[in-house]
């Protein structure tokens, strides 16, 4: 019989594919340790990303895993069985290391860009349910509206229209709590009925104030809901900080894919990479017959990721239960934490941050010297 | 391609760039001045010659990181609204330095060396995060 090692439970490890990544846990590097004392086999993994609804599954799938690959590699079936298995399983979210003269966003682990070519794709309602998702899976997290024109999150996370962010000193305020996200918006610093009638550089310069000067305490992730196009604000932001990744959010209709992929060759040019694809609106369940239809057409969302080599990271369907529950300022995955359609946020979130966390590690980011010679 | 590592030498007036492929690559102040992508460059229209003479004692006086994609060279003749593309910057140190770089050369031995440079007239570059103007 085969003498139970180390090496042989990290071997079994290395088949063990993380839903997540699509890569296994062990060229992943997610495996910290592997002890193996007679039949105790203690297995540590660190996850870059952050979990917590489906921790125990997880955990549960590399204990059934080790014994299923033991068994067939050697071991009695029942000796395998009767192994006592720990896994310890924990989450670290890196820092994205930023260059040193962008250290001006402190707090901040990770930034993600929320973003269509198009408006009225869903894109604000899907950047909020994705901060709440994962700060469901554990992470702290912000969300930044990114849309001076028409900020919306304020209203989506059931802030007070007279709620305005306090000064900390001279140039910085702190953020505005709400349903345990920090929040910054333009819609705090003015009357929700009041528009903001400015021409380009203002606006940039106001979203760099909201950037800069808001006081972000130990973020793992700052979500930036972005306005639509590829215009000035988007430019802004590319330029002044370092996006970790950006999320294209597209209904699967042709019009809005077109634009979407716009969206996708701008992230490109900037440098920053595309985390994949969100299919909003995929399908419309009708209320009173139960009956599926694509109202937006099919697999548009997917064709895209395809085209782009990016990843579908989820589609959502088009229900009106998300709209109302977004709309009285308590979005689906606060409102419904277990429900079948927070479900699949949490799915979205977690791909996006499994894809964000093998994204990390390969960044190359030139060092800056200044040399008296 | 992005190097890995940015010398700026500012009394001898040159930046080095660093790949991970191991090239290195050092090209003068005068030279990016002088291949400014900005619209406000000035010497698009000038002949290399030409361009060369009146860039080659320019010095760099700020470096700014654009995002993750660029490079923002500032330079003491006020002009600071270069943005040098990683792409644009490797193209520049390489095919474009080779073939230019024997302008600078001669203009070197004909002009004898750059006057050294007052020390005190140049201030430290500053590695700054935003755009001084605020756009």
């Amino acid at each position: 019989m085969t003498q139970l090692t180390a090496a042989l439970v990290e071997q079994q490890l290395s088949h063990f594919q993380d839903p997540y990544l699509q890569m296994d846990i062990v060229t992943a590097g997610l495996v910290k340790s592997v002890d193996v004392d007679s039949s105790k086999v203690t297995v540590a993994v660190q996850l870059g990303y952050p979990l917590l609804s489906g921790k125990q599954h997880y955990i549960e799938r590399i204990q059934n895993h080790l014994i299923e690959g033991l068994a067939t590699s050697g071991m009695e079936r029942e000796q395998a069985a009767q192994l006592d298995i720990v896994v310890q399983l924990s989450s670290r979210i890196h820092t994205h290391k930023p260059q040193k003269s962008l250290a001006s966003i402190n707090g901040i682990k990770n930034i993600i860009a929320v973003a269509s070519g198009k408006g009225g794709v869903g894109k604000s309602t899907t950047a909020v349910n994705i901060a709440l998702a994962l700060k469901q899976e554990g992470a702290a997290v912000g969300i930044l509206d990114a849309d001076i024109y028409g900020p919306s999150i304020p209203a989506m996370l059931g802030v007070d229209v007279d709620t305005r962010p306090e000064p900390v000193d001279e140039k910085h305020f702190s953020p505005i709590e709400a349903l345990g996200l920090q929040s910054i918006s333009m819609g705090y610093f003015i009357d929700l009925n009041t528009p903001v009638v400015w021409r380009g550089p203002k606006v940039s310069g106001a979203l760099q104030q909201l950037l800069s000067q808001t006081l972000w305490s130990d973020l793992d992730y700052l979500i930036i809901d972005m306005p639509p196009g590829t215009g000035d604000i988007q430019l802004t932001l590319a330029q002044t900080i370092p996006v970790t990744g950006a999320v294209i959010v597209t209904t699967p209709q042709d019009i809005a894919l077109l634009d979407a992929k716009k969206g996708i060759e701008m992230f490109r040019k900037v440098d920053v990479p595309v985390l994949g694809v969100v299919e909003n609106m995929s399908l419309h369940t009708c209320s009173e017959c139960g009956h599926s239809e694509a109202i937006f057409g099919e697999k548009g969302g997917e064709r895209l990721a395809e085209e782009y080599q990016a990843r579908l990271l989820g589609a959502l369907p088009l229900a009106m239960q998300v709209r109302e529950q977004t709309d009285q300022g308590l979005p689906t995955v606060a409102a419904d934490p277990t429900g079948p359609i927070t479900q699949r946020y949490l799915e979205i979130a977690k791909n996006m941050a499994g894809v964000l966390s093998l994204q990390d590690r390969n960044k190359v980011i030139p060092n800056i010297k200044i040399l008296n010679d | 391609m992005v190097p890995s590592d940015i010398q700026f030498h500012r009394l001898s007036r040159t930046l080095t760039l660093e790949y991970d492929t191991g090239e290195t690559y050092s090209v003068p102040a005068g030279f990016l001045r002088m291949h400014s992508s900005s619209a406000e460059s000035g010497y698009s229209e000038m002949s290399v010659e030409q361009a060369v003479g009146r860039c080659r004692s320019i010095n760099i006086v700020a470096i700014d990181a654009v995002g993750n994609y660029a490079l923002r060279l500032g330079f003491d003749d006020g002009h600071d609204s270069g943005i040098y593309t990683w792409a644009y910057l490797y193209d520049l140190v390489t095919d474009r330095w080779r073939e230019q770089s024997h302008y600078f050369n001669a203009a070197k031995t004909e002009g004898g060396e750059i006057d050294a440079i007052d020390q005190q007239s140049i201030s430290a570059p500053v590695v700054q995060l935003f755009d001084p103007r605020g756009n």
